[in-house]
């Protein structure tokens, strides 16, 4: 396969420089390609200094437009610059890229296998542009290990290639233990956004949609008694209407998801509630006008692109969402969730936080770290927290007033920052439980 | 494939006998997220039937003694409010008797400070009796009595049934299961006892 592939980047080359003057695909070992003054300059601040040995090579990527700018610090002997190249092809991947950056082994000295054996630890350097290009997003790494993703700040963060049913999807670690795919544009600032938006203790709302004895122990020690929402698990209406007692405070629900629904069992085994995740959302958006957010271990679930391989304790969820509590902001929020040691978890943003006009944002929280490891299964998904008021909703169609911009508007820091009215969301789940101390201290204290 | 819970009976024993369930934990170190309190429902591998059995019988063994105990301080309780009330009724009866307007005609004062003073016993004792009933809580002990009577038969019969049904039977799931909710029963109703 590696050899079918060598052969072809040597038509490419020999295409590529034969062609010389195109515009499209170039190779060129000048100083550099006319017209990409920027982008080199962009390169050098990453690639560094020369080199002459592959141990110290390292690679620049951007996406302009149709075309593919690719940058090394590798000088092939005989000339006297880095190997720059520029192409408009498709379904090109880093050895390729290489291979051409480096020269043909009768030039560099470098054999294809080695080559095929070093490009894995080398370095590189991804312009954000390149995992946001409808053309060249699908740019294959390889099994490049030393992947940075140069965000709009210029700051380059490492990108993490995990292996997901099949499928290799880039994600960006822009806190610890908070990851966002790489094709969001905005990464940059998402930790900021996260920043801005505060939140308050005594704006918190717990539900517990569980029966089991161990939870509601914990959820009674842990929990004050002003941050909970009684329910009797009696009906859907029932819960509606406790959710309606609460405006404008941000509720989370604590239970099993399957299917999309959070469904809670007897001892016994029986089914004894059930409600859709989105019903829910529902229900925190156009009825209660509560924020909710729902965090769900989803057991008996297998959908998704993110897999659902694990649930998630109940007494730990309680503890975790105790330890939360006492965050000032989402950020912090979001970090106290995860935690740290041994039951250190992720949590990976969805694609849609940013990039689209959804009222909803989504994270996938996966036990473990994430950073570490190489597919899913090292670090399977445990639970999903739902933001049903990650931005106000659309305005409904019939309207005729133009002055509300939001449902088109791109999401931007001002919007995320605004009114905590709508900071409605649901957490379904199965973690929690620790916290109370700080919340029983403020109140005690107050 | 869904497993039985387990989860009531893990927090059984981690309430009632966590050296057990350290047991059970040491002995299974590859199952110890299933052997830590709280509810994980989902999935689970088919070899984690074994261990959810074998959890059950302990916890059924365990469930059985503990009933017993209860059964055996709540049945006291429950005479001693008995005792209470019959002294209580007697009290009053004996404080309200018409003996006493006749022994006023003769000790006006002393035969009122008697009469008083068992009076006031009679609804000390009643308010003791009332007391005794009340389980932790305030709910009632009696309904916590019969449930303990109930939950040692259960435990009884269900321990028997898992001791001598083969590892392998299809019936082991509900088996199992139905452990679960007996000790969600015990677990709701001892602490008040």
């Amino acid at each position: 396969m590696r050899f079918v592939r060598i052969a072809a980047i040597a038509v490419v080359v020999a295409v590529l420089t034969a062609a010389g003057g195109s515009a499209k695909d170039l190779i060129c070992r000048l100083p550099r390609i006319g017209g990409f003054e920027r982008e080199y300059e962009e390169a050098k601040r990453y690639t560094g200094s020369n080199a002459t040995t592959l141990s110290q090579v390292r690679v620049y990527i951007q996406a302009r437009g149709d075309t593919l700018y690719c940058q090394s610090n590798f000088v092939t002997p005989g000339y006297d610059n880095p190997t720059k190249l520029i192409t408009s092809r498709t379904g090109l991947d880093l050895p390729t890229v290489m291979l051409n950056l480096v020269g043909e082994s009768t030039e560099s000295g470098i054999s294809e296998p080695e080559l095929m054996q070093a490009y894995p630890t080398v370095p590189v350097y991804a312009d954000q542009s390149v995992f946001t290009s409808p053309k060249f997003r699908d740019f294959d790494f390889g099994d490049a290990s030393q992947v940075f993703h140069i965000g709009s700040d210029g700051t380059a963060r490492k990108a993490k290639s995990i292996f997901d049913g099949g499928s290799r999807r880039w994600v960006i670690e822009y806190a610890p233990s908070l990851f966002a795919p790489a094709d969001i544009e905005g990464i940059a600032k998402l930790a900021d956004e996260l920043k801005a938006r505060p939140l308050s203790t005594s704006d918190l709302r717990f539900v517990s949609l569980t029966k089991n004895t161990s939870t509601t122990k914990k959820i009674a020690e842990l929990i004050p008694a002003e941050n909970r929402i009684d329910f009797d698990l009696s009906s859907v209406d029932a819960l509606k209407q406790r959710l309606a007692e609460h405006r404008g405070k941000t509720v989370f629900f604590l239970g099993h998801v399957e299917n999309g629904n959070f469904v809670t069992y007897d001892a016994a085994g029986k089914e004894i509630f059930k409600i859709g995740a989105k019903e829910v959302q529902d229900a925190a958006l156009e009825c209660c006008q509560v924020s909710v957010f729902a965090l769900g271990c989803h057991s008996g679930e297998a959908t998704g692109r993110n897999g659902v391989l694990e649930a998630f304790n109940t007494v730990d969820a309680v503890e975790r969402f105790h330890d939360a509590l006492g965050a000032a902001n989402f950020l912090e929020f979001l970090q106290r969730l995860a935690g740290n040691g041994e039951d250190r978890l992720s949590l990976i943003a969805d694609s849609s936080l940013l990039s689209d006009t959804s009222s909803s944002a989504e994270f996938a929280i996966h036990r473990g770290d994430l950073g570490k490891a190489e597919t899913i299964r090292d670090a399977p998904k445990v639970a999903t927290l739902y933001y049903a008021g990650w931005r106000p909703a659309p305005p409904p169609p019939q309207t005729t007033d133009t002055s509300g911009t939001q449902g088109d508007a791109p999401v931007q820091a001002d919007t995320m920052s605004s009114s905590m009215s709508g900071f409605s969301c649901l957490f379904a789940v199965v973690l929690v439980a620790g916290a109370v101390i700080f919340i029983a201290k403020k109140v005690g204290g107050s | 494939m869904r497993q039985p819970d387990i989860d009531e009976i893990v927090a059984f024993l981690d309430k009632n006998d966590p050296g057990q369930l350290a047991a059970l934990a040491s002995e299974n170190p590859q199952y110890s997220k299933i052997l830590k309190v709280g509810h994980k429902a989902g999935p689970g591998s088919a070899d984690e039937l074994a261990v959810r059995r074998v959890v059950a019988q302990r916890g059924l063994k365990r469930a059985a003694h503990l009933c017993e105990q209860q059964i055996t301080v709540t049945r006291s309780r429950l005479r001693s409010a008995s005792t209470a009330q019959l002294v209580g009724q007697l009290a009053a009866a004996i404080g309200s008797a018409s003996v006493f307007t006749t022994l006023a005609l003769s000790f006006p004062k002393m035969s009122s400070y008697v009469a008083a003073s068992i009076s006031l016993a009679g609804a000390l004792f009643g308010l003791i009796a009332q007391h005794l009933r009340l389980a932790l809580g305030g709910g009632n002990l009696l309904e916590v009595y019969k449930t303990l009577i109930e939950c040692r038969a259960d435990a009884a019969q269900l321990s028997d049934t898992l001791d001598v049904t083969a590892a392998t039977d299809s019936t082991i799931p509900d088996l199992v299961q139905k452990t679960n909710a007996l000790c969600y029963r015990i677990n709701l109703v001892v602490p008040l006892a």
